[in-house]
């Protein structure tokens, strides 16, 4: 990561190569220190600094861009005139709006730096617990330090310090598997001996698992199988690219029912659960947008260039410029319910369980229809209770119809994706619920 | 500058106590160019420099990287990097062993004819046009892209154990893709057929050799055909994939279950494990015995095609399945030693910041016998799967499901009715039990795939398949 000064240090080097033009500037550096286990040992070890520096020129109104992670002062000045050699095209994208105006945000976070031998210690914890209950322990702990600043020649100065630590824990032997996560900004609030107890006790559930019919089932969804779930939404749905389009569904039913009336979709990076960066990578201050609220089509999110296109507000949902496939809401809330978990599983007569999906893709974007594998803890419902551990299946749904069938919405959230793309969370209950077809274990 | 600096880390290193050491410096450039609907919407041009070090300290790795190039830096990251197995080291069983190799002074380069970042940005934009063009004349049409993309690496391998090599990779590729709508009814259709594109490790030629425009009213045509089209029924049929749905399942099913280091669980925490176990080697019916499947670093224009690995290991080709038989993995020095054998050299990282894991490199299926037409003649009933589209597999590989962007109802020996998006799913090894016919080496192709996942943090590698159209007996069709 950088701090300010180092930053502003940089922007002065640029503003001498870059006179006379309009351009925008972002610098993203992120320190990371990843260990991997796998059979209760360390086998990946790893610590990663990468600065990673972009620039957008704006010549004649023909937009040049070009990335680097030289940030030498020649790397700065050969990024700089590969950019303008690009503007100069006749074919160049043209900037159709103007740069954001003048800007200041700034979000700093106490720096966390945590030593590969705390990394260890962690590891060490869980794989204690795991050898006590005769499991291995697989996992990995990320710890990153990141900092994101945009510059513009408007004036927009902002930038963000943040730290999180993203753990994830597999407790196996070899018939049966049991996983646990956290995403937390600062490391040492994680319990990593809670965690590897409850990849353990999901993985003693898992031990002998059945094999069960494919077929409608109501489900119990634990918080990163709706996560995987929305995120795919996401991608189909709440963009402003695919609405200008007229492809995505949402944009021939705003206003009208779309989900469940249960179903509350938002983006805000204020939420206490997500990573939140205040900005946008245009350098926009970023806005909550309701995307669906009880049950009806409201929104999508957008930049700059297509706020213009569809006379709408600029949300700041930018992702790096240009960027040819639009706008993407970064943090999105599933709003949680009134339900107690323990409550939602009782009320299940006969079930399914399951922890996490895996390998999830789009079938068909024009129904929402995704497939995908459950993975490490999938089990069966009987009498509001885990009966039993059953093989992992495939599941093909369409999402919208899902979202018509949720019965219960846990009142506990949890943010789950990857890096700074995640879903805050609660866990479901979904009546019919579509498996297609089921693996050997 | 650069080889000073890698050997400046290498003496440091040996200061150290390390019993083993790498460093790879690597340069990485990309272009990639993008239309829709006739506006240039992507020009960008990016630039990743850096350096990576491995060591083995105390019986464990450590692995540490830096894009600022200074001695202090560098020395500095070599130092973390020992710390780093220091930490590991304390949680070991035992220590790490890799298999002993010949060190290698050499340098490789991809063979190119046209060096594609020579090329003028208005010639490969007026390509991008001119399809465009083509595409737009199409009635019924409400989208176009084409996009261009290419890639050079160039790395610095060196080692303690005196090895020192350079290679310089190229890979170039692109697509064109149009869309029509009807209603709530997409129709997509791409070319040249892979997800994303076809890509090669070539120079610009492979762009004239792609005949993007030849093949742009087809395509066109096709797209506003398949918002006609009915949906895919669900039944057992037989089916015949084109030779990119077939890469696909190689890469899915064959590829990533015969990387020993997931069959051993150093991968599970993302990317899953294998029901490929050790046990099975050499035993296991995987295919019918017309099936072999090679790992082949050698053959040119693959993306998994180079001079070495990313630990010094030449290029290789080895058999996976051999005659339907599970024949063999894809190994690194650590991983080969459980097998008692020598590393078969498919140690790859995508970029300098990134620890090498075992990739895919080129996995082939071999040619069979069959001309095209005679195989279509030869099936009664049955759909023809063409262009591929996203696979998904369960985490040992075996549960696989697929869909193509276009599908033909097949009847009596004929391609007849078109259907949209038609999808399959089975467990791997009895669809491989079920091929039947594997089309000649005429029909045979080595696709690329630019985007492979795995690692935690994940690293995407360019990776290659060479296939031809095959068929497979009563598989379970439609959702």
């Amino acid at each position: 990561m950088l701090k300010k000064e180092q930053v502003n240090e940089i922007i002065k080097i640029a503003k001498k190569y870059l006179k006379g033009l309009e351009w925008e500037i972002g610098i993203d550096s992120t320190n990371t220190g990843t260990t991997r286990f796998a059979n209760s040992i360390i086998h990946q070890n790893m610590g990663v600094h990468r600065p990673f520096m972009w620039v957008r020129i704006i010549n004649k109104k023909r937009i040049g861009s070009s990335t680097t992670t030289d940030l030498s002062e020649e790397g700065i000045k050969n990024l700089i005139e590969r950019a303008i050699n690009l503007s100069k095209s006749k074919y160049a994208p043209k900037l159709e709006t103007s740069l954001p105006k003048k800007t200041k945000i700034e979000k700093v976070s106490k720096k966390i730096v945590i030593s590969p031998k705390e990394r260890e210690e962690a590891v060490a914890k869980i794989v204690e617990v795991c050898k006590k209950n005769n499991l291995n322990a697989f996992g990995v702990i990320h710890t990153i330090n990141s900092s994101l600043a945009i510059f513009n020649s408007n004036g927009v100065n902002n930038y963000a310090l943040l730290n999180w630590t993203y753990t994830t824990i597999t407790a196996m032997n070899e018939s049966a598997s049991g996983f646990s996560f956290a995403i937390e900004k600062d490391f040492y609030k994680i319990d990593f001996k809670k965690l590897a107890n409850i990849a353990c006790e999901k993985a003693l559930m898992a031990k002998n698992p059945k094999d069960i019919e494919p077929g409608k089932y109501t489900v119990f969804l634990e918080e990163p199988a709706v996560a995987e779930i929305i995120s795919f939404l996401a991608w189909l749905e709440f963009g402003a690219k695919r609405f200008y389009e007229k492809t995505s569904l949402i944009s021939k039913k705003i206003g009208k029912k779309i989900t469940g009336k249960n179903i509350t979709i938002y983006d805000d990076w204020t939420d206490k659960l997500t990573l939140g960066i205040p900005f946008d990578f245009e350098g926009v201050k970023r806005n909550k947008v309701i995307l669906i609220k009880n049950g009806i089509a409201k929104s999508v999110v957008t930049d700059s260039y297509f706020a213009k296109k569809l006379k709408m507000k600029n949300t700041g949902h930018s992702l790096m410029q240009p960027a040819p496939w639009g706008p993407f809401p970064l943090n999105l809330v599933f709003e949680k319910g009134d339900k107690k978990k323990e409550e939602m599983l009782k009320s299940i007569d006969k079930g399914i369980y399951v922890t996490r999906f895996w390998y999830t893709r789009v079938v068909d974007p024009d129904r929402t229809l995704i497939t995908g594998m459950t993975r490490d803890g999938t089990y069966f419902i009987e009498k509001g209770k885990i009966a039993y551990p059953i093989k992992n299946m495939r599941f093909l749904i369409n999402i919208y119809e899902t979202l018509e069938n949720v019965k219960m919405i846990s009142k506990e959230q949890k943010y789950y994706g990857e890096e700074l793309f995640g879903v805050v969370a609660p866990a479901l209950v979904i009546e019919n619920f579509n498996f297609q077809s089921k693996t050997e274990y | 500058m650069a080889k000073e600096l890698v050997n400046l880390v290498l003496d440091y290193l040996k200061t150290l106590n390390v019993s083993y050491g790498d460093v790879r410096l690597v340069r990485i450039q990309e272009e990639v160019i993008r239309q829709e609907n006739g506006k240039v919407n992507l020009i960008r041009q990016e630039e990743d420099l850096g350096i990576g070090i491995r060591v083995i300290k105390n019986g464990a790795w450590g692995f540490a990287a830096t894009a600022l190039l200074t001695k202090e830096e560098v020395m500095k990251t070599a130092k973390l990097a020992c710390e780093i197995a220091e930490a590991s080291a304390r949680l070991k069983r035992e220590d790490t062993k890799i298999c002993e190799i010949m060190p290698v002074k050499d340098t490789y380069q991809t063979p190119i004819e046209i060096d594609p970042f020579s090329v003028s940005l208005e010639e490969k934009i007026n390509l991008l046009m001119e399809c465009d063009e083509i595409m737009k004349k199409v009635k019924g049409i409400r989208k176009r892209e084409s996009e261009l993309y290419f890639y050079k690496k160039y790395q610095i391998f060196a080692s303690t154990e005196d090895s020192f090599i350079e290679q310089t990779i190229y890979h170039t590729g692109g697509y064109i893709s149009a869309e029509a709508v009807k209603g709530t009814v997409t129709g997509s259709r791409s070319y040249p057929g892979m997800i994303g594109g076809h890509y090669k490790a070539k120079g610009y030629e492979f762009i004239k050799e792609l005949k993007l425009k030849e093949n742009c009213e087809r395509v066109a045509e096709e797209a506003v055909a398949l918002t006609k089209a009915r949906e895919c029924p669900n039944m057992e049929t037989d089916i015949i994939l084109d030779g990119t749905m077939v890469a696909i399942q190689v890469h899915e099913t064959v590829g990533h279950p015969t990387e020993l280091d997931r069959v051993l669980g150093t991968e599970v925490s993302l990317a899953g494990t294998s029901h490929l176990t050790i046990d099975k080697l050499n035993k296991f019916q995987f295919a019918s015995e017309i099936v072999s499947i090679t790992a082949d670093a050698t053959i040119p224009g693959g993306l998994g095609t180079f001079g070495y690995d990313d630990e010094g290991v030449k290029a290789q080709k080895v058999f996976l399945i051999k005659d339907g038989i599970f024949f063999g993995y894809l190994t690194s020095r650590e991983t080969a030693v459980v097998l008692n054998q020598k590393s078969n050299g498919t140690m790859r990282a995508d970029s300098w910041k990134s620890i090498p894991l075992i990739r895919m490199t080129n996995i082939n299926l071999l040619p069979g016998t069959w001309e095209l037409e005679d195989l279509f003649a030869d099936t009664k009933e049955g759909v023809y799967f063409e262009s591929a589209g996203a696979p998904s597999i369960d985490d040992k590989r075996l549960n696989y499901h697929i869909s193509s962007e276009i599908g033909w109802i097949i009847k009596n020996g004929k391609k007849t009715e078109m259907i949209r998006r038609p999808s399959f799913s089975a467990i791997s090894y009895e669809l491989w039990r079920k091929c039947d016919a594997i089309c000649n080496e005429k029909y045979w192709e080595v696709w690329g795939v630019p985007n492979c996942g795995k690692g935690d943090p994940t690293q995407v590698m360019h990776v290659g398949h060479g296939a031809s159209p095959a068929r497979f007996r009563k598989v379970k069709i439609g959702g």
